[in-house]
């Protein structure tokens, strides 16, 4: 019991560092653009398939093709930007929560139209293998993707924090005028964090694809389980990421357990709302600074 | 003076002889004979029933709720479980659901006002996807499987018809009943409540207006309406499960049909209804579908085409957008 009790709480941590890694990309966009992309988890499922056609095609390791998910959700990612979130960027909640809808709805079934509904999943030299430590195993791919998963969100940390460009985001993000006072072009910063959010999260749809389903609506399994790490973890903050991507993995895997496995997204949404109701900024969220 | 009063009649006989020729084609669609057509008006005007209670939520007061699904679903669960495991008649059962739904809305109206704006709608969208969760988990209606009416011979007690033209009549008069209502009351003191909490909750407030209780009472009457619809929805298609009656893209599909007409007014969720779901309903029987389409997801597709365009070229809706371009406004829609 208690090993298996171990296992859990070992498997819950490992996915969700990888969650994490998933929301830091809704987070940017919703710190520093400052709307809720309610597409976000599409790109996710765009990383998936560009790593498994590339593993299909090319036979590629899908953890090689991390860099490619990136790169190509991020132009995408860029034009969705430049051609649609520009123009309601000043606009009411009500259309930018419809805009970012209809881009779910045209990615999501695009996809849909081109690779049929059906699940699909990528085969490695190492997807069957495990490390055992004590009585816990943990797969080789879930432990490679949440070490990924971690350096990435390194990385990312070490370009807002070290970098020019990552400081005029930064800036941004806390005072848009200020920002633009001090010749920062607030819509190249805006294009750039949206591209740069959403290549993130095609990435860890990459790292997703060795250990999980890949199918076209793969988004709406992951969109709630995003939202919820992001509220969790409140605006601005890449700790607070982690601890509620924790939490999330943590929650799932544990109700999986002593409920039932097709229970255990209900504990996850009602943390959701009961976050929403008793503190709606979230539980880690820092003002204007990233 | 006089001048006036004569134009305004002249253009309150011609807004009176538009409306009487389109009840004229409303009402004789089933008469020409074909089933696909009267079929996709009737869902249509469901949805329209559907709209038009969520708008009074939205358009009235802001709160843009992607849970109003829940209500639907609850309504069409309560009527296929009395009508199946009770022997009761529909036309009880419809009341019911619309009550469950009620009682449903009201329940959760105080959790989900605690947050605003954007933060609402995920809330909404968290709400309803526990609720079908707990559905899909739940073997005594039937858990994922879903529960089936078994087949009846026809009958107005039980609502069994073999076409879709008598169903088609039974929900475009629902949704006459709902208008009127609906109407009344935008146009009566909570109506004019909610517009005041839209524009600003603090000005509702110092103006006396409790914003909870006018918010709650849309989510209420909004929820009663849905249910009624889903009632409705189970004596047609006489199948209900999770996944059909609950899942999020009917929320989607009613802020569609809703945003396409134009949320700022009173008839223009039935518009866009009436525009949206036959297009869709006729784009899916054709490309794809279940039944062997080879497209699967296109008239979701097209939803998001729509939507897209309509949010970028005419953010007030097509009835805004036709109002400001012609000089016959203020007679059908506005409100504010």
């Amino acid at each position: 019991m208690q090993a298996a009790i171990l296992q859990m709480v070992v498997t819950g941590v490992l996915l969700g560092l990888l969650y994490a890694l998933a929301s830091v990309g809704l987070n940017l966009i919703w710190g520093i653009i400052g709307i809720i992309n309610f597409s976000q988890a599409e790109y996710l499922m765009l990383g998936m398939f560009t790593a498994y056609w590339l593993y299909q095609l090319l036979g590629l390791d899908p953890l090689l093709s991390l860099p490619v998910a990136f790169f190509v959700t991020f132009l995408l990612g860029a034009v969705v930007q430049r051609f649609a979130i520009n123009r309601v960027l000043n606009a009411p909640a009500l259309t930018q929560v419809a805009v970012t809808f209809a881009l779910l709805l045209i990615i999501r079934y695009t996809a849909l139209m081109l690779w049929g509904p059906d699940s699909r999943s990528t085969i490695t030299w190492y997807s069957e293998k495990s490390l055992s430590v004590g009585s816990v195993l943990i797969s080789y791919p879930m432990l490679i993707s949440s070490i990924l998963a971690v350096l990435s969100t390194l990385l990312l940390f070490l370009f807002l924090t070290r970098t020019d460009t990552g400081i005029a985001l930064r800036a941004t993000a806390q005072d848009r005028a200020t920002a633009q006072l001090y010749g920062i072009e607030a819509v190249k910063m805006y294009t750039l964090a949206f591209a740069i959010a959403v290549g993130i999260t095609g990435l860890t749809g990459a790292l997703f694809s060795t250990i999980y389903w890949i199918m076209p609506e793969v988004g709406a399994i992951f969109s709630v389980l995003m939202y919820t790490v992001v509220v969790l973890g409140g605006l601005r903050s890449l700790l607070g990421c982690f601890v509620g991507g924790i939490i999330v993995g943590l929650v799932e895997c544990l109700s999986a357990f002593y409920i039932t496995p097709s229970m255990k997204d209900v504990p996850v949404f009602l943390l959701l709302l009961i976050i929403l109701v008793i503190k709606p900024s979230g539980l880690f969220a820092r003002k204007g600074a990233l | 003076m006089i001048e006036t009063v004569k134009t305004l009649a002249k253009k309150d006989r011609r807004i009176i002889g538009v409306s009487l020729v389109i009840a004229f084609i409303i009402l004789a669609i089933p008469f020409a004979g074909n089933p696909f057509i009267t079929h996709s008006f009737m869902l249509a005007f469901l949805y329209a029933s559907l709209a038009l209670s969520w708008n009074l939520l939205c358009g009235y007061c802001g709160f843009f709720s992607l849970g109003h699904h829940a209500y639907f679903g609850i309504g069409a669960y309560v009527t296929m479980i009395l009508m199946l495991f009770y022997d009761v008649t529909p036309w009880v059962g419809i009341i019911f659901s619309g009550l469950a739904a009620t009682i449903l809305a009201a329940a959760a109206s105080l959790p989900l006002f605690r947050s605003v704006g954007r933060w609402f709608t995920l809330a909404t969208l968290a709400f309803a996807e526990t609720i079908k969760l707990i559905f899909i988990n739940w073997d005594a209606v039937g858990a994922a499987k879903g529960l089936q009416l078994p087949v009846k011979p026809e009958s107005l007690y039980w609502l069994t018809f073999a076409g879709p033209e008598i169903y088609y009549y039974l929900i475009l008069g629902s949704l006459i009943i709902e208008a009127i209502i609906l109407h009344r009351i935008v146009r009566g003191k909570i109506g004019y409540c909610l517009q005041v909490i839209r524009e600003d909750e603090f000005t509702a407030m110092s103006a006396g207006i409790n914003p909870l209780k006018y918010k709650t009472i849309a989510m209420v009457i909004g929820g009663l309406f849905a249910g009624i619809a889903g009632g409705f929805y189970t004596t047609k298609y006489r199948f209900v499960d999770p996944f059909s009656t609950m899942d999020w893209i009917l929320s989607v599909e009613v802020a569609v049909c809703g945003i396409v007409g134009g949320l700022f007014s009173f008839a223009g969720p039935i518009l866009g209804s009436l525009v949206v779901i036959p297009v869709s309903f006729y784009v899916r029987s054709v490309f794809g579908g279940p039944l062997g389409g080879r497209f699967f997801g296109v008239h979701r597709l097209i939803y998001g085409c729509i939507l897209f365009a309509v949010m970028l070229i005419m953010p007030e809706g097509v009835l805004g957008w036709i109002e400001k371009r012609l000089p016959i406004s203020g007679r059908i829609s506005r409100e504010d």
